[in-house]
């Protein structure tokens, strides 16, 4: 079985929990929170007011510029505030609060279907950005910009990413299941918008049921090709899926189409197929929430904006849990408080009651880091800089090239928070570059 | 015996010549000045100038680059000595030190932090896990920064020793949250708080934060203190140090750093060549 | 905040804990690693107390006692939390007094260990900070301090095991294997045979006599993966290939031909084994130059310091002046460690050979 060259760890996987939930609705929460910035790239413009009403689907930010996508209400109902408020990642952004009125009017237009076949590439491109698609499957880039290459990077194999590697996590494996023909149809659309006719959708091993169903959803002639691969964290980052599925090593600090390679998520390309066809706005999207901290773990479908407190009240949130995380255990963030949304990057909620003591120790250069780092960086050594502040260096050690996975966190015995180091490295990295200019 | 002596005396010739000739041919021109001005310098190396080092900033005063005033923690002293062995007159600025715009020692904690006890690793976590997100995180990074021996934790809190403080400004690059400032020794009022929340927020949190309640603003004759974005704000310019805000603040905020710098001994400021305050 | 919804304070009992990626960690952590590795010296331990009866025990415990107590004086000297129930200055007390020829004076691994601890270990910054291996430093330091009562022509061992006192008459004195593979190795096979000196009734220090035990203490080591199995086996290896090939220097300033005549395979790799199996060669590859905080961070570094350390003992052996050369071949690659680190780090992903072209 295919799997990438080197590093590597293998986390238990507690899918158990959740695995055999199938998709759930959720009905519309009583407020939903929009934030302008929920994508990589400029945050959206806020276009509603205080007291608009608004209909579900409607656009109440638009896209600010290229690598910017609009933003949909997942409700109907009125605004009742457009205000700064902090992110998931500390910074401030505008945030439009929606109190719904329980109706779930979806907004003229929306819903109308379409053949994507008749469209041209502009037209599905436009369709995919009024749509507000972006990569679901956590770093949110806005797919649009992914299907439009430039012509000098020409693309001959999509790469549809089932992996979902990270432990807990388990929205993806039931998107496959479930809503495997509109998967295959987004990998069609996308696979016209960006004039391949090679694709490959990665399926980890665990998933075999997964992969079975996406295989045979696909037609034998289509030139997609279901491949299963060995389950090792983190298979599911897009730089060792390119490695593992064709050999390709994309260079640090460059891009996948810089090898040719477009990777996207099974749930984006569902989302695709949604924007394209079914001419329906991003609303709403596959979260697990799962943990010992709730207990009735499910796979949700849930309106984007609809905040963590309301959706872990809803799975029964213990109210002794310690630690609420958003996305998977190893590149999750913590949250301090129950008061933000989901937003559209969220693929998982956990909640835990029970959690290790903290208590680093001193680096015994056991070079476990170093062994297990699927970039082969020395992980060892860029902490000995950084504790030492040695900020010239963090380049050639390659500290800004790290992806934070937290495999090399992961296996250290002494327990050392190496992510956390090299965060620090990187900020105190962009201030000095800063102030030597 | 003759031969030995003469023999060494043409050897002991010849190298002389040699010797005279390389003093020539290789000699090398230094300017004195760099060495004099090196040894003027404080020789800590601390490198708050920007420079590499003592001699680097002495070689950088001697090409012209740097202005004989460029060594902070010398101070004036520094300054005149350096202004005398380069034949210049020394424009010394008044002397500054670090003021902590904070007095938050009793802020609460919103969550439970596990991760590096480093202000600036933990401000990169949601702000940090106080209460107060403007505020001192206290785990010591301006402490450790500074190499005068002029800021201590006391109890998790920085304490400024200001007859230490050389401001070399280490302290105001360490802390992620920006709270100390560099302001002259003949400044003697502050503000102590950075937070820009309103004054219901932060008088939930912090009993001496500023709640902009603007009765600095109203009471001041010199038009020195504004309330901007919830937070007083002084103009350094205007402000005499009459100290008539302080005694109005209801909350402490605002303090006179009179008392403390009397008993230091550091106002009023001396002029270190005249001897006039 | 205008419009803020009601907090969450009602619905959660206790702050949340706020941390950095990732959430879940290995099950691993200092004190299963050092303590395994205590676990893993017991067969040899085991064979020591059958060589040489309770008085090596006791040297063994001394050792062990010395270097706790020097650890809680140093950490609390510095200032910083005392670990010793990590297994860390365990395993250090236990090590040295494994390299210690059974008869010493009590003082000697009590002084030998303080060393190791205090000078080796937390003079330069504590656990993970040390260059030197702190045992070998110890002995090495007992060497050059004490050298009379470690460096003997004939070392004791129990005429039966497990009777009696290794310093009384129940005791016999002989030369070690590497005493005799020093001054009359044409003789070797004639005192010892490869089966005695695998199972480990041999004089020798308390620890390092039977490859048995410690291969087999070594094996669970390797399995757990705290021991890279690349290390060892080049170091054995390559002291087994020179000291196959290479003649010896003798005496009387000639080389010893060792082979009298032709060199055939079987001889070759009796010489070669006969060398693996002696002195502290298997003791010194199994745990001491594996351990993690003075060898190299790769895999490929280890087996580079594995092989230079094994280059070492056999010149040291086969040229040097002392009979057996494990300690100083480690302690002078640990030297070298760094710069092995420098040239053994991987190229990162993606900026080596199969990098894009058109990138």
């Amino acid at each position: 079985m295919k799997t990438f060259k080197s590093g590597g760890v293998h986390p238990p996987e507690y899918k158990d929990l959740s695995k055999g939930a199938a998709l759930e609705r959720m009905p519309a929460p009583s407020v939903v929170v929009l934030p302008v910035s929920q994508h990589t790239g400029a945050p959206s413009r806020p276009v509603v007011g205080k007291g608009d009403k608004v209909s579900k689907g409607q656009v109440v930010a638009e896209a600010n510029g290229f690598v910017s996508v609009p933003v949909h209400a997942s409700v109907s109902g009125v605004v009742v505030a457009v205000e700064q408020r902090p992110m998931q990642n500390g910074a401030v952004c505008d945030h439009i609060v929606i109190q719904s009125d329980g109706l779930d009017n979806w907004a003229e237009g929306t819903g109308v279907k379409r053949e994507w076949r008749d469209m041209g590439l502009e037209k599905i491109r436009a369709a995919v950005r009024d749509a507000g698609v972006v990569g679901l499957g956590g770093a949110a880039f806005p797919t649009h910009v992914k299907l439009s290459p430039p012509a000098d990077r020409p693309i001959d194999t999509l790469i549809l990413n089932g992996i979902e590697c990270e432990p807990f996590l388990t929205c993806d494996y039931r998107m496959m299941l479930e809503r495997a023909r509109g998967i295959a149809e987004g990998l069609r659309i996308m696979m016209k918008a960006l004039g391949v006719n090679r694709a490959i959708v990665g399926v980890e091993s665990n998933k075999q049921d997964a992969f079975e169903k996406m295989r045979d959803t696909v037609w034998a002639d289509e030139g997609v090709r279901i491949e299963l691969l060995k389950v090792k964290y983190p298979q599911g980052a897009e730089k060792q899926l390119i490695e593992a599925l064709t050999g390709r090593q994309v260079p640090p600090g460059r891009l996948p189409l810089d090898v040719g390679v477009v990777v996207q998520n099974v749930s984006t390309a569902y989302a695709v197929y949604d924007a394209v066809v079914e001419a329906r706005p991003l609303v709403e999207r596959p979260v697990t929430v799962t943990g010992d901290g709730v207990a009735r773990p499910a796979n949700l479908i849930v309106p984007i904006g609809a905040l963590i407190k309301d959706v872990l009240v809803r799975q029964g949130l213990d109210p002794k849990t310690k630690k609420v995380v958003l996305g998977g255990p190893m590149m999750g963030i913590a949250l301090p408080n129950l008061d933000f949304p989901v937003v559209k990057g969220t693929s998982g909620i956990l909640a835990f009651k029970k959690m290790p003591d903290f208590m680093p120790g001193p680096c015994i250069r056991c070079g476990r880091c170093i062994a297990v780092c699927p970039l082969r960086g020395m992980a060892a050594e860029m902490i000995k800089a950084i504790e030492a502040g040695e900020v010239e260096r963090y380049e050639e050690l390659h500290v800004l090239d790290c992806m934070e996975c937290g495999t090399c966190t992961f296996e250290c015995p002494s327990r050392r928070p190496i992510v956390h180091y090299i965060k620090k490295a990187k900020a105190e990295y962009a201030a000095w570059k800063a102030k030597k200019k | 015996m003759l031969p030995p002596v003469i023999i060494l005396g043409f050897l002991g010739l010849l190298f002389g010549i040699g010797l005279y000739v390389a003093s020539r041919v290789f000699r090398v021109t230094v300017d004195t000045r760099i060495e004099r001005v090196e040894r003027a310098l404080p020789g800590s190396n601390c490198g708050a100038c920007g420079l590499a080092g003592c001699h680097g900033l002495a070689k950088a005063v001697v090409h012209g680059s740097a202005d004989v005033t460029s060594c902070i923690p010398g101070g004036e002293h520094v300054a005149h000595l350096v202004a005398d062995i380069m034949g210049v007159e020394a424009k010394v600025a008044e002397k500054r030190v670090a003021v902590l715009r904070c007095q938050g020692r009793d802020v609460g904690d919103r969550f439970i932090y596990e991760g590096i006890a480093t202000c600036q690793a933990a401000n990169l976590m949601h702000k940090g896990p106080k209460e107060c997100i403007f505020g001192c995180i206290g785990f010591g990074d301006c402490a450790r920064a500074c190499s005068f021996d002029a800021l201590h934790m006391i109890k998790g809190f920085p304490e400024v020793d200001e007859a230490k403080c050389v401001s070399c400004a280490k302290c105001v690059a360490a802390c992620p949250k920006a709270l100390f400032e560099l302001i002259p020794l003949s400044k003697l009022v502050h503000v102590r708080c950075k937070s820009l929340e309103s004054g219901r927020a932060v008088r939930k949190i912090c009993k001496v934060g500023c709640i902009a309640c603007k009765k600095c603003e109203t009471v001041c004759e010199f038009d020195a203190v504004h309330v901007k974005d919830n937070l007083a704000v002084f103009d350094y310019e205007k402000c005499t140090s009459c100290g008539l805000c302080v005694k109005e603040c209801p909350t402490g905020t605002i303090m006179s750093y009179r008392e403390t710098r009397k008993g230091l001994g550091l106002w009023p400021v001396k002029n270190a060549v005249s001897g006039e305050s | 905040m205008e419009g803020k919804e009601e907090m969450s304070d009602t619905i959660l009992e206790n702050k949340l804990i706020v941390g950095p990626a990732p959430h879940l960690g290995t099950k691993d952590s200092i004190p299963r690693i050092m303590w395994s590795v205590n676990a893993a010296l017991l067969p040899a331990l085991f064979v020591g107390f059958m060589n040489f009866g309770w008085y090596a025990m006791l040297v063994v415990v001394v050792s062990i006692a010395v270097a706790i107590a020097s650890e809680a004086a140093a950490q609390r000297f510095r200032g910083v939390p005392i670990t010793v129930n990590d297994g860390s200055a365990v395993l250090t007390g236990l090590l040295l007094a494994m390299c210690l020829p059974p008869n010493v004076p009590l003082y000697i691994p009590a002084v030998g260990s303080a060393f190791a601890i205090i000078i080796a270990k937390h003079a330069f910054g504590g656990l993970g900070c040390n260059i030197w291996n702190p045992a070998l430093a110890g002995r090495a330091f007992l060497l050059a301090a004490y050298s009379g009562s470690i460096v003997m022509p004939q070392w004791p061992i129990l005429k039966q095991a497990f009777r009696g006192s290794i310093l009384g008459v129940d005791a016999v004195t002989m030369a070690t294997p590497c005493l005799v593979l020093k001054d009359a190795p044409l003789a070797f096979f004639g005192k010892y045979s490869l089966g005695r000196l695998f199972l480990g009734a041999i004089p020798g220090s308390i620890g390092e006599t039977s490859a048995l035990a410690l291969i087999l203490g070594a094996s669970y080591l390797v399995v757990k993966k705290y021991v890279n199995w690349r290390l060892p086996l080049s170091y054995i290896l390559t002291v087994m290939a020179l000291a196959a090939l290479l003649p010896q220097a003798g005496d009387s300033g000639g080389t010893i031909s060792i082979w009298a005549g032709t060199l055939t395979v079987g001889a070759a790799l009796a010489r070669a084994l006969a060398h693996a199996l002696s002195g502290g060669l298997m003791i010194g590859a199994f745990f001491m130059a594996t351990d993690m905080v003075t060898s190299p961070l790769t895999s490929k570094g280890q087996a580079i310091y594995g092989a230079g350390c094994g280059v070492l003992v056999a010149l040291i052996r086969l040229y040097g002046g002392y009979p057996e050369g494990v300690c100083y071949s480690i302690l002078i690659m640990n030297t070298v460690v760094w710069l092995i680190d420098r040239f053994t780090a991987p190229n990162f992903f993606g900026a080596g050979r199969h990098a894009a072209k058109n990138a």
